[in-house]
């Protein structure tokens, strides 16, 4: 057991590396920072000197060197646009990205769990029909649109909620939009926008589960012993139907601070999917590889959570078999 | 149901928090904008928003009125010295937002600091020598040379103060690959504005200087308490923001959203022409272009053709909604240069423009690449879809190659397309900025060579006399006009959309000044 996860421990840290290479390479085609830095208005002469500053007019094996040992060492740089290290900028940027992943995945357990039971347990009603051709037009809307729409009718028509931005209170360890009824005015529409697609998916999740259980023996003997509908749906179909998403749902949530990005550029919410937008815009190369790295990191993490609990749970891969 | 308490207890607390923020400044403009400043530093990056920002926070010996026109700022007076040098007195009892005493060493200091080898600003101080002190606030600048837009200049020379730049090791400029300098993100200047919070790329805040020495001069009357800027990316967010009412201006609405801006009871859009020249330019460096065989481009009879083939009108009215001006040279309107003659524009004629092709050797036109940005101006990417359409009826086909800014901007630095569609605006808000830029020797140096233009411009950078030079501005208008050295097609259009109680002029430059608004 040990061994196995020495072993998996090993090529998590190969795949960090190989993103890291990736992620240079990339750099290498992208635009040339320079220009951003020195303006509209520089003279070539200023631009040499940038570029000189900067390191990017030496040969491409040399830059290479340079950028795996710094990122060995736990170097990440610091942005060429603000000047500050990525480090700190990744950690000002966290928490509006995971709160806003956080009150989106309660909004995709809730609403999802809710309808999807609805619909399992209602099966031919009018309302599951209306149900489930809505959550396709939410699974096939782009995100970008959805957040259009919204902001349209919850900031212009209905002027709920604002259209961008983020509010918050500082609670002492980061600043929070939980604490305070401006902030979750802000977060609504763009938990909401981000949490639309997975409802969709867990709606046809959690409704597969229930249908599927409703046809088990033991429900069949259930309804046999006279126990009410009600009891059977809550006492039996539900915790059964519920345990397999909410691995799903764990595992959901890297995907979603991998791709928060459309809705925080939609919404100007100032997280860490918005800070990778910018830094494209910038060539911010020190930004965009680190970001790489962190959302790398995140999916070998859940991987790796992932294959640990499994072993724990199925003896047969603990065995190795 | 201690559950429960506790909830309440939170959301009571989170009210009153909410109650306390919530409340407005008195005058409190709130500005959305496109994109942030990269730098803060007063000599670090020359670009628009870095300079709204510096202007707003740092005075300059001299500082620009609503028009543009320099007034006395830190100096109260100036008078010319026998051989040609300035002498500025400067105001007594001006205190920088740190509380630092103003005084001749902080102009001594920022002289030197513009002049310096990583400065941005090199050229406001071009014809500056160096400053020296006379007494405490009395300072005479020496000359290298005239300069005719020396005050304009010095109103882009932003003060700092010498104690607080050594303090914090920022008595260099940072050059741009900066890393922590303390100026990127901090500012200590003498102006309206002290800035209090600053999160770059997403907002920074403002509040007024309350010993703001502009106030005793009586010189501006803006009355806004507090500025918070704040950085949206995306356009469509933006104006949805400024509709919902948590904006109170936007400086770049974009077309299709004008009318909605203007018909919304509480908002009005208001706009001016800009200084920002589109136009298609030429790769006049070499006889043989990448694209097309030799360079039919060196001949001005062609360069001619192409711009007798394009119909500016129709661009103005089918791709801008009539939300431009049309022109055929660079010189922006209202500078020298500029006459409403000499940017007389005439309806497109292929059928001229084929002709004149015959005449230039070119009977069965050529084929070229069109090097195009599409995120860089306004619609872009559809004007050259336009000219290719226009250039094709007279004999040239087009190939348009449509890219990114980043992308782009290197073709043109180093020389590598051969046909280009380009903008061109001024710091400076004078013509020959750009005239030295495009048609001698700058960065954007397209290898157009006419001796005389090159003798005009050396002439117009030392000329003082403001009439003489006037008539040597419009003389390079005219020769490169009849050249067509590059094909100018029209100058954007600034469109602000604000709400009905903020009054500010719309800057010809694009740049808001904050020392002008004002807020009902």
């Amino acid at each position: 057991m040990a061994i196995k996860l020495l072993q998996r421990l090993f090529q998590s840290l190969l795949v960090l590396f190989a993103t890291g290479l990736l992620a240079f390479l990339i750099m290498s085609f992208a635009p040339d920072p320079t220009n951003n830095i020195a303006g509209d208005y520089a003279t070539e002469a200023d631009r040499e000197r940038i570029r000189a500053e900067l390191g990017y007019d030496r040969p491409f094996l040399v830059q290479y060197g340079d950028y795996m040992i710094k990122f060995l060492q736990g170097d990440l740089g610091s942005s060429l646009a603000s000047s500050e290290p990525v480090a700190e900028l990744i950690a000002a940027r966290a928490p509006a990205t995971l709160e806003l992943v956080l009150v989106s995945t309660i909004m995709t357990l809730g609403a999802g769990i809710w309808l999807g039971i609805f619909t399992g347990v209602n099966r031919r009603s009018k309302r599951t029909q209306a149900i489930l051709t809505s959550s396709l037009l939410g699974i096939s809307m782009p995100t970008f649109l959805l957040g259009l729409l919204a902001i349209y009718i919850g900031a212009v028509e209905l002027g709920w909620f604002p259209a961008s931005g983020r509010k918050t209170v500082d609670i002492g360890l980061w600043d929070s939009s939980l604490f305070s009824l401006e902030g979750w005015r802000s977060i609504f529409m763009p938990a909401l926008t981000l949490s639309i697609f997975n409802v969709g998916l867990f709606i046809r999740l959690v409704r597969a589960d229930v249908l599927e259980i409703r046809t088990m023996d033991y429900i069949k003997f259930a309804r046999a012993r006279g126990l009410p509908e009600k009891t059977i749906n809550n006492k039996h179909v539900l915790p059964n139907a519920v345990m397999p998403v909410i691995n799903i749902a764990a595992l959901n949530i890297g995907v979603m601070i991998a791709f928060s990005l459309i809705t925080e550029s939609v919404f100007q919410w100032p997280g860490m999917g918005l800070m990778f937008i910018q830094a494209i815009g910038f060539s911010d190369f020190p930004v965009m590889s680190a970001y790489f790295l962190l959302v790398a990191a995140i999916f070998i993490c859940l991987n790796l959570m992932a294959d640990i609990l499994l072993s724990i749970v199925d003896p047969r891969i603990r065995r190795g078999e | 149901m201690k559950n429960l308490n506790t909830w309440l207890k939170a959301a009571t607390i989170g009210a009153a928090i909410t109650a306390s923020s919530g409340a407005m400044a008195a005058n409190e403009l709130r500005w959305g904008m496109t994109g942030d400043a990269t730098s803060l530093d007063p000599q670090g990056i020359l670009g628009a928003v870095e300079v709204i920002f510096l202007r707003n926070v740092y005075d300059g010996l001299m500082v620009l009125d609503g028009d543009n026109q320099p007034i006395y700022g830190l100096a109260e007076s100036h008078e010319v010295l026998a051989d040609g040098n300035l002498r500025f007195h400067l105001r007594k009892g001006v205190k920088f937002h740190g509380g630092q005493d103003f005084n001749a060493d902080d102009v001594v200091f920022t002289i030197n600091r513009t002049k310096g080898e990583k400065s941005a600003f090199k050229s406001m101080v071009a014809a500056v020598d160096k400053a020296v002190k006379v007494d405490d606030h009395t300072v005479d600048i020496i000359m290298s040379r005239p300069d005719p837009l020396i005050l304009n200049n010095l109103a882009n020379t932003f003060i700092m103060d010498a104690g607080w730049s050594k303090e914090h090791g920022v008595e260099e400029a940072p050059g741009g690959a900066s890393k922590g300098w303390h100026t990127e993100n901090n500012m200590n200047g003498t102006g309206m504005l002290k800035l209090v919070k600053r999160e770059p790329k997403i907002s920074s805040t403002f509040v007024r200087n309350d010993n703001f020495w502009g106030d005793a001069a009586g010189h501006y009357p803006g009355n806004i308490d507090k500025l918070i800027t704040t950085t949206i990316g995306s356009s469509s967010t933006r104006v949805a923001t400024l509709l919902s009412g948590d904006l109170d201006l936007v400086t770049e609405v974009p077309l299709p959203d004008l009318d909605r801006v203007d018909g919304d009871s509480n908002l009005k859009v208001e706009g001016t022409a800009q200084l920002r020249t589109i136009f298609f330019g030429f790769n006049l460096t070499t006889d043989k272009l990448v694209s097309t065989e030799g360079n039919p481009f060196a001949d001005p009879a062609v360069r001619n053709a192409v711009s007798v083939a394009l119909d500016r009108n129709l661009i103005k009215k089918k791709i801008m909604r009539g939300v431009s001006v049309p022109t055929t040279i660079l010189a922006y309107p209202g500078t020298q240069g500029h006459t409403a003659e000499l940017a007389a524009v005439e309806k497109g004629n292929p059928k001229k423009a084929k002709e004149m092709l015959a005449a230039a050797g070119y009977p069965d036109g050529f084929s070229v690449q069109l090097d195009c940005p599409n995120n860089r101006y306004v619609n872009d990417e559809a004007i050259c879809q336009a000219a290719v359409s226009m250039l094709a009826k007279a004999g040239i086909k087009v190939a348009l190659n449509a890219l990114p800014k980043d992308q782009w901007m290197p073709l043109l630095l180093e020389d590598k397309s051969d046909f280009y569609m380009l903008g061109f605006g001024t710091p400076t808000n004078d013509s020959l900025f750009t005239f030295g830029h495009i048609y001698n020797k700058g960065p954007f140096q397209t290898g157009y060579a006419n001796a005389e233009v090159s003798a005009l411009i050396g002439e117009a950078a030392v000329e003082a006399d403001a009439t003489k030079r006037r008539g040597i501005m419009e003389k390079i208008s005219k020769i490169t006009k009849d050249e067509m050295a590059v094909v100018p097609v029209h100058y954007q259009m600034i469109n602000w959309g604000m709400t009905n109680g903020l009054s500010i002029p719309v800057d010809f430059g694009n740049m808001p000044n904050f020392r002008y608004a004002v807020m009902q």
